[in-house]
């Protein structure tokens, strides 16, 4: 089978050959755009239909990506003046990027019939949005991931303001858009002067220049601070994450789902190829940052989740929380030590981790979603055990899967993060994860309690489209599997490493 | 003090001066003309290093194309629809202070660098003339994300239709 498609692609220049996912997806994107115009002929669900079976099947060439790059340790495919690079690093995040695209789609399709906005260029920017997390974490040269990082950022701006008549969904997106341009500004503003300094956007021939004895020259140091704030506000870090509630709120909420996981882990990767692969021998001027950033965003989301009774606020915090979590496997990376190693492949572990559960916990607030209920208040869980007991289950599972507990997800993803900060020595970040995942558990169990002690004010199960269903199920099976038997995702994580 | 220096320092202090009335004039259509100041003057800096076509290009996206559309925009919202007019003023003098502190550490921080590790231009220069080299650049060296930009415009575009449609 392999065999097969890969003699369909053989004719190609190798430089196109080994962008073969994101020329296949970006085609895709284009045909979908344009059958939407034929509105009668071709209905928004079969489009719908259409972009997962693309996205899936854009899933071959990447597991033969992954296999040709992990047959050698360090194996690596250049291209386009060693801009472009195919590693196992950039095939894991493009493998993360599908399925969270694959998940979001098939929870969207009933979603948005219900809310009245169902058309095709809906998964044509999604497809968009997935190209440019694509080429950001190729991109070897800072111009295309600028240019990856921009594209995948208009297609989100317009994803989070898609329901047009929610005002909710307006100010989503205003706001989402006018803090995201300003931060736009900042990173270029901070490439610019990296490149004064430096002489190229090349991360490898940036990294030899700071190795060479510009580590401590004042405008690399400026540069390096604006592009970490900039960095900031994608991953949304604490102080840099005032817009993420409200958009978090407004946005569908499957946009919401994807914002959290997909564009997230976008997020990390390229501040693990900016901060590792071109600013390693900077260290000391980036991880006090890192370390504010980290310990901030673990305390402000803990404590603002605590009263939140909007389901996709807590969730929202929840997430603000878990990347103070995510910033110390970026601190554990490490010169010289095998720590380095052990710092990206916890982030790996925990991303692949948090993309299932936190799909999962966001397709049941999708799940409550018909005409006349919003279904995003922490009331409208209430006595769920009792009408849609399969439905609660999974909810449980995907709470304290985010709380860490273990036998889930979460907990072995927790677990190697943690690991990592105290082996690189950052043991009071990791007391203080600890505690604030103690205290996470407290919102987590509200929703529970809700759910199974509270008595539900109305009658009959959810009647999730069958879409919908398999996106929870397959998000419920990887997220109880990877709790029980973590071998196999951790295999694949152990690739993520940069050289 | 040489030529290029001075005139590097004239067209920087009328593009700092004029960024600063940007955001302490009252009227929106002021702001917007004083914004023209600054292009011009930074269309004026690349002049002095020999970069001609940006130069061009500057006047004719920024001065021309963006420019105008600010000023439509304005129309067509008007000048009631801004912010307050004390909180206006605050946010106005705060932002001068920050830009002034800024432009402060920026000009220690360039005294304190020196030429360390800028890079003058380089040996092609001579030869080819601007054009060519932008050319060049563009189709060869950074054909990638050139390419990757035409599917970000259309990603734009297709934005601002979807947002700017009759909702079905």
């Amino acid at each position: 089978m392999m065999d097969i498609l890969g003699s369909l692609f053989s004719w190609l220049p190798v430089e196109l050959w080994i962008m073969r996912p994101e020329l296949c997806l970006t085609l895709a994107a284009f045909l979908t755009l344009i059958f939407s115009v034929a509105r009668r002929a071709f209905q928004p669900r079969w489009l719908g239909y259409f972009s997962i079976a693309v996205t899936a099947a854009v899933g071959a060439p990447l597991l033969d990506l992954f296999r040709r790059t992990t047959e050698l340790p360090g194996q690596e495919f250049v291209a386009w003046n060693g801009m472009f690079v195919v590693d196992s690093f950039a095939v894991f995040f493009k493998v993360l990027f599908l399925l969270a695209a694959i998940l979001t789609m098939l929870m969207s399709i009933r979603y948005l019939d219900v809310e009245k906005a169902h058309t095709g260029e809906y998964y044509a920017l999604i497809m968009f949005a997935v190209v440019g997390m694509m080429f950001m974490v190729s991109a070897r040269d800072l111009i295309l991931l600028f240019v990856g990082l921009e594209t995948m950022s208009i297609s989100t701006y317009i994803l989070a303001g898609y329901l047009k008549r929610d005002r909710r969904s307006n100010e989503s997106a205003l706001k989402y858009f006018l803090l995201g341009s300003f931060s736009t500004g900042i990173f270029l503003y901070g490439i610019s002067l990296v490149y004064a300094v430096t002489g190229s956007t090349h991360l490898r021939v940036i990294s030899d220049a700071i190795a060479e004895g510009l580590v401590n020259h004042p405008l690399l140091v400026l540069g390096l601070i604006l592009m970490i704030v900039a960095l900031g506000f994608k991953i949304a870090a604490v102080p840099f994450h005032m817009w993420v509630p409200d958009t978090y709120e407004g946005a569908p909420t499957t946009i919401t789902a994807f914002f959290s996981t997909a564009v997230k882990a976008a997020g990390f990767a390229i501040v693990l190829r900016i901060l590792v692969e071109g600013m390693l021998s900077a260290r000391m001027h980036w991880a006090p940052l890192v370390v504010i950033l980290s310990a901030a965003s673990m305390i402000i989301g803990t404590l603002g989740a605590l009263l939140q009774e909007n389901v996709k606020r807590l969730l929202a915090y929840s997430s603000i929380t878990h990347v103070g979590y995510l910033l110390m496997g970026v601190l554990a990376v490490q010169r010289g030590a095998d720590t380095g190693a052990r710092g990206m492949v916890a982030i790996a572990v925990y991303l692949l981790a948090y993309t299932f559960m936190n799909m999962g916990a966001f397709g049941l607030v999708v799940a409550l979603r018909r005409e006349g209920l919003v279904g995003d208040q922490v009331d409208d869980f209430t006595g769920l055990a009792r009408r849609a007991p399969l439905a609660a289950f999974s909810m449980l599972v995907f709470m304290l899967s985010l709380g860490g507990i273990p036998a889930t997800a979460g907990f072995i993803g927790k677990w190697y993060l943690f690991g990592a900060a105290i082996k690189a020595d950052y043991v009071w970040l990791a007391v203080l994860a600890v505690l604030a995942s103690a205290t996470s558990l407290y919102y987590y169990l509200r929703v529970v309690v809700r759910m199974y002690m509270g008595e539900a004010e109305e009658e009959g199960g959810l009647r999730p489209s069958g879409a919908l269903a398999s996106a929870l199920v397959i998000s419920l099976v990887f997220t109880i599997l990877m709790g029980l038997y973590p071998q196999p995702f951790i295999w694949l994580a152990q690739h993520v490493v940069l050289y | 003090m040489d030529f290029t220096l001075l005139m590097f320092r004239v067209l920087a202090s009328a593009a700092l001066v004029c960024g600063i009335l940007v955001i302490l004039c009252r009227n929106a259509v002021h702001s917007a003309l004083f914004l023209v100041g600054v292009f011009i003057s930074v269309a004026g800096i690349y002049v002095v290093v020999g970069a001609e076509f940006l130069a061009v290009v500057q006047v004719l996206v920024y001065a021309g194309g963006i420019l105008v559309l600010f000023l439509f925009v304005i129309m067509l919202v008007g000048k009631d629809a801004m912010v307050g007019k004390r909180r206006m003023r605050l946010l106005a003098t705060v932002g001068t202070i920050l830009i002034i502190l800024f432009g402060l550490l920026m000009a220690q921080q360039l005294n304190v660098a020196g030429e360390g590790g800028t890079t003058g231009p380089d040996a092609d220069s001579t030869r080819l003339g601007n054009i060519e080299r932008v050319g060049l650049a563009l189709f060869q060296d950074y054909i990638l994300p050139f390419e990757v930009a035409s599917v970000l415009l259309l990603v734009a575009m297709v934005g601002a239709i979807v947002l700017a449609r009759e909702a079905y």
